[in-house]
């Protein structure tokens, strides 16, 4: 009875502490939390849509575009935001090696295969970045990007929304870029039978190296704005990699757009949930509903062929 | 033929001029995953220091270095290997209480003397192994924290985050209990995971409980983190304070001005010595720097003082025939007093320093002050003062 009073009272106390500007702070915060996600698992969820690459080494690749920023920014003073085309080229380009020299040769094994071989090249490239940069944290620190911007008793830093712009941009880009072009549809075409994509003249080695090079651009698109967010380090890019695939599956697999929206709902879950009950519940939510999804609909939220 | 090969090998030991056996000494630290950097900082001292015993006792150490990854399982791997395949006669290193815990478990297994610096959590200690000692505790920390907190500030109000792991839980409860003990109300009080990237949600509750002093028990990512989302929400607080890792050099040049003001605990920092210490401070400061030409954090001057005091454990319990054993080094640590950098060391029945107190210290102009306790302090605190404005 006592207990029971006690926890009532503890309640009590947290609803009275929780305004409800914090609440709106909080889902804003959440929102775009979900719309940074998104860009950080841009890369794999193509990948995995068309190649059923789960491509394991995502977040290194990831962190090697953080890497790049920094240095271009602590070495040339080079805005993070500028810096953004050659971190993704150079992603793509340490993707496209990778493809090359070790998934060609058992790309056509089972899948397991290139899950094994791609957690292989993630470990060898946090221990590469470990030996060539340190394991000290990087943080990407823009001034003017940090700067708060207050409405209504809201803060949001031009960061964040810089952030989710080109998240959000970056999502309807390779959306338009599938739907759209030629090269686009024969990736399509080749994710959904390669043996008509190689009848119809598609070279599906080139559609596949092409877009294993994508996944790795897509990637490299999303480590400045890491390291700007938040910081970059060795040991990130697991971190990163297992976010990503948990949104791929709650996203569904070959939905692109869909990727902002369950980002956004994982992501103001989590805000949520810190909000309401306690931030060491935040990882829980997000494994939770990944198990469910799974459950409930296999697919994913909004799953549907590319 | 045989003689001469009799010779040329009597030639080369004399030619050593080692005044006793080689000593083997175990070394495990993370040099890859999330606590590497700490790690290499570690062995970097733990290399100085036996560089300085073997120019100081002409006695060769054969040091054994391994990797833990960060992980409880490498370290236990590390310490039976040492223990076990490698036979040292002692081990130091270690970081994490997470690590250390089962490390110092096997440690005892195989009855070998073990001399950590980064394991902080009381219930290590607890099991009263007769291998495990170490140079700093939790408690010394926890109450440089509430005491600043209390004594400096005079504060009414403090939210305390802290990351889930053991040793920042640990701290948190006991600071909390101090400060409410000392009157100081805590409202939040609240725990988060390892690898959280949005803090907001939970600063928002500091805000809006009207705290005055935000105190994080992390490390250096919690700290990168909620500082910037502080900054993001203008957090309206009168301090910052963390617990490790918070304020080093490095920390100072990747926050840059968000590190400013900023409060954090230490063992060491450059200039704290005592009187009698200062010497020795400043000639490893010099070794540290022109050998790897970068200032030694407090894990590094953690790692030399560890193999310091074991090396010379080792050495003085061998006696001059270098007789090492681990009974000997055993006893030769527990008969230890000496003053060194870190002040008064010597160990009680379970290992523990006995006089371990933490220094705070306050980042000003991206020096780190050190304003508490007022006996070891070398400036005055700026509070209320938090980077990114605050009250």
């Amino acid at each position: 009875m006592e207990n029971s009073l006690k926890e009532k009272n503890k309640v009590h106390r947290r609803k009275e502490l929780i305004s409800t500007a914090s609440i709106i702070q909080s889902i804003l915060s959440g929102m775009l939390e979900g719309g940074n996600y998104a860009l950080y698992c841009l890369g794999l969820a193509f990948v995995f849509g068309i190649m059923r690459i789960i491509n394991m080494a995502h977040g290194e690749f990831l962190v090697l575009g953080g890497y790049i920023a920094y240095w271009l920014l602590v070495k040339w003073g080079l805005n993070p935001l500028l810096s953004l085309p050659m971190a993704a080229v150079i992603a793509a380009g340490a993707s496209f090696l990778s493809y090359r020299v070790f998934l060609q040769r058992i790309r056509t094994t089972a899948e397991l295969n290139t899950l094994i071989l791609t957690f292989g090249i993630g470990i060898f490239l946090s221990n590469l970045y470990l030996q060539l940069w340190s394991a000290d944290i990087r943080n990407i620190s823009v001034d003017w990007m940090e700067k708060p911007l207050m409405f209504a008793g809201i803060y949001i830093s031009l960061g964040e929304i810089i952030t989710f712009a080109i998240s959000f941009i970056g999502v309807l880009a390779l959306h338009s870029f599938l739907r759209h072009t030629k090269m686009g549809k024969a990736i399509r075409i080749t994710a959904i039978d390669r043996d008509a994509a190689t009848l119809v003249g598609i070279n599906v080695e080139w559609v596949d190296l092409l877009a294993f090079s994508i996944g790795g651009l897509l990637a490299g698109l999303g480590g400045p704005l890491l390291g700007m967010l938040s910081f970059v380090s060795p040991g990130t890019g697991l971190h990163i990699t297992v976010k990503a695939f948990i949104l791929t599956v709650l996203a569904g697999v070959g939905s692109i757009p869909g990727l902002i929206a369950a980002g956004m709902i994982l992501g103001i879950g989590e805000a949520m949930t810190v909000t309401f009950v306690s931030s060491s519940y935040r990882e829980l939510f997000g494994f939770a509903l990944f198990l469910v999804i799974l459950l409930v609909r296999p697919s994913g939220l909004f799953g549907k062929r590319i | 033929m045989i003689k001469i090969w009799c010779a040329v090998l009597v030639g080369l030991w004399l030619g050593t001029g080692w005044a006793a056996p080689i000593i083997k000494l175990g070394a495990h630290a993370p040099q890859t995953g999330s606590l590497a950097k700490h790690g290499m900082e570690q062995i970097k001292g733990i290399r100085v220091g036996v560089e300085e015993f073997e120019k100081k006792y002409k006695i060769k150490v054969d040091l054994r270095v391994y990797d833990d990854e960060s992980d409880p399982q490498k370290a236990v791997a590390a310490v039976e290997k040492l223990a076990g395949m490698d036979k040292v006669n002692a081990i130091v290193g270690g970081y994490g209480s997470n690590l250390v815990g089962p490390a110092s478990e096997a440690a005892e297994r195989y009855d070998t003397p073990y001399l950590t610096t980064g394991a902080v959590d009381t219930k290590l200690s607890a099991k009263k192994f007769k291998n495990f000692f170490r140079l700093n505790y939790m408690p010394g920390y926890a109450s440089a924290q509430s005491g600043t907190i209390k004594e400096l500030f005079g504060a009414k109000k403090v939210g305390v985050l802290y990351n889930s792991l053991s040793a920042t839980t640990e701290i948190a409860e006991v600071v909390r209990d101090q400060l409410v003990k000392a009157g100081i109300e805590v409202p939040v009080f609240e725990k988060f995971e390892k690898g959280t990237t949005n803090y907001k949600p939970i600063l928002l509750k500091v805000r809006d409980a009207g705290c005055e002093v935000l105190l994080v028990e992390g490390y250096f990512t919690d700290y990168v983190g909620t500082i910037k989302d502080a900054k993001i929400l203008n957090l309206p607080v009168k301090a910052y304070m963390g617990a490790w890792g918070i304020g080093t050099p490095d920390f100072v040049r990747e926050l840059g001005p968000m590190s400013e003001y900023i409060y954090g605990t230490s063992i060491w920092e450059m200039g704290t010595a005592p009187k009698v210490a200062k010497a020795e401070e400043a000639e490893f400061v010099a070794i540290y720097k022109a050998k790897f030409k970068e200032e030694p954090s407090y894990i590094s001057m953690l790692g030399y003082l560890s193999t310091k005091y074991m090396l010379e454990a080792i050495a003085q319990g061998g006696g001059k025939s270098g007789n090492y054993s681990f009974e000997k080094t055993r006893t030769a640590l527990r008969a230890m007093d000496v003053v060194g950098p870190l002040g008064r060391v010597t160990f009680d029945e379970k290992g523990d320093p006995k006089y371990f107190t933490a220094i705070l210290f306050q980042t000003q102009k991206g020096n780190q002050i050190v304003v508490y306790p007022k006996d070891r302090a070398i400036g005055t605190i700026q509070y209320p003062a938090v980077p990114w404005g605050g009250k």
